[in-house]
């Protein structure tokens, strides 16, 4: 009997590892699936001091500054707006962490929202190159740096990008819009030389 | 392409955001049927300097004020929706 309650990749009709593009030297672009990651939205009210705190102990660690990434033993914690934020984690980092949260801070909202983003992580020295042909934000090294996080439109997709080190990016983009990123990532990444790795 | 200083995520580019209308209308007490008439359909036309709400939609998803010349399209300061925009009324700063 087919098991209903495992999850799928959105891009599991595309997704194809190997190389592509250019295909003289090495590769300037590589480009992995995350999956099975979980994905906790919370969001509070403005005016609302002590559900930061409460969210804090939850999770262990204080809430990042606007723009900036906090993490501590697994939990990745993104700043999407004021008084909005995106948790990432996964195995036993992500065991009961909503249920924690949400009985904890009862006056913000939470909801796992795990199933509703694909997650691409770009690597390699064109990494920002390629997302740099569809994205208004400045992807230089010495402005977007390590640990800081931005939620801007790539090729007209609303993508939240999350900047891991100098030549990696994660990039959360709507699992409905899947395909069709996939689709374009593809087409500028070829240009660089591209490889996809087995997905994560 | 015109940049836009969201008050909470920096200069983002103007494809992020959306215009959300005219900042100055304010709702009237209800039951009055002319304020009312007047809020929801009489704008001024104006062609210099205009105090209009904008939308982060791409990014933050909030809403803030801006003050913008709609000749020039010069956008001269930003401010969150409770924060105050320079008084543009005589053409110059006087803020």
């Amino acid at each position: 009997m087919v098991d209903l309650t495992q999850s799928r990749s959105a891009l599991e009709r595309v997704y194809t590892p190997g190389r592509f593009g250019v295909s003289s030297g090495q590769p300037g672009v590589m480009i992995s699936e995350r999956r099975h990651l979980t994905l906790i939205h919370i969001e509070h009210r403005d005016d609302d001091a002590e559900s930061p705190l409460m969210i804090a102990t939850a999770v262990g660690f204080p809430l990042p500054r606007a723009g900036q990434i906090a993490e501590k033993d697994g939990r990745r914690v993104l700043w999407l707006g004021p008084s909005r934020s995106l948790i990432i984690t996964s195995g036993s980092s992500a065991d009961g962490l909503s249920d924690a949260i949400a009985s904890s801070a009862t006056n913000a909202a939470v909801n796992d929202i795990s199933s509703s983003r694909i997650v691409l992580r770009l690597s390699g020295p064109n990494a920002r190159d390629v997302l740099a042909s569809g994205c208004p934000l400045d992807l230089h090294e010495s402005v977007f740096k390590a640990g800081m996080t931005a939620t801007t439109n790539v090729d007209h997709y609303t993508a939240l990008l999350d900047c891991i080190d100098t030549n990696t990016i994660d990039v959360y983009v709507a699992r409905g819009y899947g395909v069709s990123f996939w689709q374009w990532l593809i087409e500028a990444a070829e240009e660089f030389g591209g490889k996809v790795l087995a997905s994560s | 392409m015109l940049l836009i200083e969201c008050p909470w995520c920096g200069k983002r580019a103007q494809t992020e955001f959306t215009y959300e209308g005219d900042a100055t209308v304010k709702r009237p007490e209800d039951g009055d049927q002319a304020a009312f008439h007047a809020y929801v359909h009489l704008r001024e036309n104006v062609t210099q300097w205009h105090d209009e709400m904008w939308q982060h939609t791409a990014g933050c998803r909030r809403f803030f004020k801006a003050c913008r010349n709609v000749t020039t399209h010069e956008i001269i300061a930003t401010a969150k929706p409770k924060g105050d925009l320079p008084d543009m009324s005589s053409g110059k700063i006087t803020s």
